[in-house]
């Protein structure tokens, strides 16, 4: 494959999946700056919200997608040395540790809704429950794709293009977390 | 037109014609009554008139989908069509219930929710009636062997369109509640399954008339309909502003509409770069026109002026005033009306073996109504901001602030008046085609579209 050939209508991972994580970039920008309003307008009610958070357990979350998102930088490395059976191994280990992610942060989210933290209670929550939550889904995308190519590779034509995109995808998990963690755990 | 089955379209195209103009008529009504010229307010009043307008458009762009269907998965799947008859029946079925509920606006017998007024016996005859077509396309496509992205997507929209028909009947005392599920059906339809009838038809009318291969054509319209769809479905959320509903979804009715205009641009960039690729050599330069004019016009009405009020800070003040009217005249305009448009004078054609994209009218049908509907939009548009200012900043009584706008309603005729000399040419064309001759076999073959000479076959990606 040559440069020329890699240049834009065929980057690694798929030109669809650049376009995906292009749109889904935008609508987390558009997130934040909504998270940082209310931040903003309603000071005390957000100051309030984040009391009831474990900045401890907002920094394991975070831990976990960033020792994920290496494993799949890993995995991407020795892609580009074309050691695809070694890629296949990082890329499984990154959803291991990304499904620890979920659970955490299911366990997480059950707590505030049992400590009657719900949408609705206030726009802390609202905005805290709705973005995790969208996050959330993005991250059992994130694992269900690396697990997908993974396991089950030789329904690919393009196993190459195949591991780039998952792992493109499950760097969008992890870049989107590092906005969302101190907008919501760091407190003034 | 390869099959003979095909020719049922026609019957569902010039319902189309009938209940469109039927529509203007209404619209000229309410026009005419907004600045004083009642009339006929003993026999139409303006809540009949205003139910008459939006549910003959739901009805003839129900007739224009369901044309088109029965025009493209004969085409499509490369078989007759399962049951010709049984379409026939359909489609007086359809007009039928249509004629009813229209009739029964006038005696007043109504629901009173917005864009589902119809009585809740004829829902289920609607209900019925469309599980007839589906059932009819939906065995087309199962039995052929041949089972194009273009067939199974408008299939699929069309089945999804009919499910979501259900959420509206769903029985509530709670007036909340009941816009909560009328807006799953209204949205849900427009920013959603209908998208997936609309990029099939855009998809069929490429590549017929540009001559792109289907590969490039179906991938990449899929990708930017997929994208519409998926900010359209929690979009929904802009129809929650304000009525009673938690109040989350201002943010998330904000956050997915916002993006919806980012969709609908990638659409109106991507039929333009077709075309363009394309060459335009196929003869039916007005079919195209329409096409593209469907995915431009579509952008400024559903995606910017729909951008335009629907951050919950603005839509807190146009809320329920006429600049909700600016845009959705100009978005069903764009999105639906020249779709359905763009079929027929493709289709058209080639059901009479009359070449009418020849004349003159043809164009200039397009053009005048084009150039009529963005005229009425600015004037919706100036009277719905000064609606605004007046009774939601200056808090003026509502009534004063309607007496106000008259000025702008008579701005508004003319321009609805210079709209309705398109949409008479495009009708008069069509009965200048005529009917389909009996026996199709002799009608002119569709000419190729051919790709230019050196233009790029097939591109990577």
């Amino acid at each position: 494959m040559t440069m020329k050939a890699r240049a834009l209508d065929d980057p690694p991972g798929g030109v669809l999946l650049w376009l995906i994580v292009g749109l889904e970039l935008v609508t987390f920008a558009i997130v934040f700056a909504l998270v940082a309003g209310v931040r903003r307008a309603q000071p005390d009610e957000f100051a309030a919200g984040q009391g009831a958070l474990s900045p401890a357990l907002g920094l394991t979350l975070t831990l976990l997608l960033i020792t994920s998102g290496a494993l799949a930088a890993q995995g991407v490395h020795r892609l580009r040395q074309t050691r695809l059976d070694d890629t296949r191994r990082w890329l499984l280990a990154a959803a291991g540790v990304g499904a620890a992610f979920l659970v955490v942060k299911a366990v997480d989210c059950s707590a505030h809704l049992g400590a009657g933290h719900r949408l609705g209670s206030s726009d802390f929550w609202d905005a805290y429950l709705l973005a995790t939550g969208f996050h959330f889904v993005h991250v059992v995308v994130g694992v269900a794709l690396l697990l997908f190519v993974s396991l089950r590779r030789a329904v690919f034509d393009d196993v190459e293009t195949a591991y780039a995109g998952a792992a493109l995808f499950w760097h969008l998990c992890d870049v989107v977390w590092f906005f969302l963690f101190p907008l919501f755990f760091v407190r003034a | 037109m390869k099959f003979q089955s095909q020719k049922v379209a026609w019957g569902f195209f010039a319902t189309c014609m009938l209940l469109l103009s039927l529509q203007l008529v209404y619209g000229f009504i309410m026009g005419f009554a907004r600045v004083g010229m009642d009339g006929l307010h003993e026999w139409i009043p303006f809540n009949a008139a205003r139910a008459t307008h939006t549910n003959l458009l739901v009805m003839w762009l129900l007739a224009g989908f369901m044309g088109a269907a029965y025009w493209i998965i004969p085409d499509e799947c490369d078989r007759e069509l399962a049951w010709p008859k049984l379409a026939w029946v359909q489609l007086i079925a359809l007009v039928v219930t249509g004629v009813t509920a229209i009739i029964g606006f006038h005696l007043n017998w109504w629901e009173g929710r917005k864009f589902l007024e119809i009585p809740r016996p004829l829902d289920f005859l609607v209900v019925i009636d469309v599980l007839l077509f589906i059932g009819n396309i939906g065995w087309t496509v199962w039995k052929s062997e041949k089972k194009s992205t273009t067939s199974m997507v408008l299939f699929f929209g069309l089945l999804a369109a009919a499910l979501l028909y259900l959420p509206g009947m769903i029985p509530t005392d709670n007036q909340t509640v009941d816009s909560f599920w009328r807006w799953w059906v209204v949205h849900l339809w427009v920013e959603g399954v209908w998208e997936l009838i609309m990029g099939a038809i855009l998809s069929y009318l490429l590549i017929k008339l540009t001559g792109v291969d289907r590969e490039i054509i179906e991938k990449w319209l899929y990708v930017i309909v997929g994208f519409t769809f998926l900010s359209g479905v929690l979009g929904t959320g802009h129809h929650y502003y304000f009525i009673g509903t938690p109040r989350y979804w201002l943010m998330v009715g904000g956050v997915f509409s916002a993006l919806e205009p980012l969709a609908f641009l990638g659409m109106a960039i991507y039929a333009f770069a077709m075309a363009k690729k394309g060459g335009r050599t196929h003869p039916n330069r007005v079919a195209l026109l329409w096409t593209i004019g469907c995915a431009l016009m579509s952008f400024v009405g559903a995606g910017f002026l729909g951008f335009a009020h629907t951050l919950p800070q603005v839509n807190m003040y146009t809320h329920g005033t006429l600049v909700t009217a600016m845009h959705g005249h100009m978005a069903f305009w764009g999105a639906y009306a020249m779709l359905v448009l763009a079929i027929i004078a493709y289709a058209m054609p080639l059901l009479t073996g009359r070449k009418v994209y020849e004349q003159a009218s043809a164009g200039f049908a397009f053009w005048t109504s084009n150039i009529g509907m963005t005229a009425m939009t600015l004037a919706f548009a100036v009277a719905g901001v000064s609606q605004v200012v007046l009774e939601r900043r200056a808090g003026m009584e509502f009534l004063t602030v309607q007496k106000e706008l008259e000025v702008h309603f008579w701005g508004l005729i003319l321009a609805a008046s210079l709209f309705s000399c398109g949409i008479i040419a495009f009708v008069w064309d069509f009965i200048r085609y005529g009917m389909p001759n009996a026996p199709l076999k002799q009608a002119t073959p569709e000419p190729p579209a051919e790709v230019p000479p050196g233009a790029p076959a097939v591109a990577r990606g």
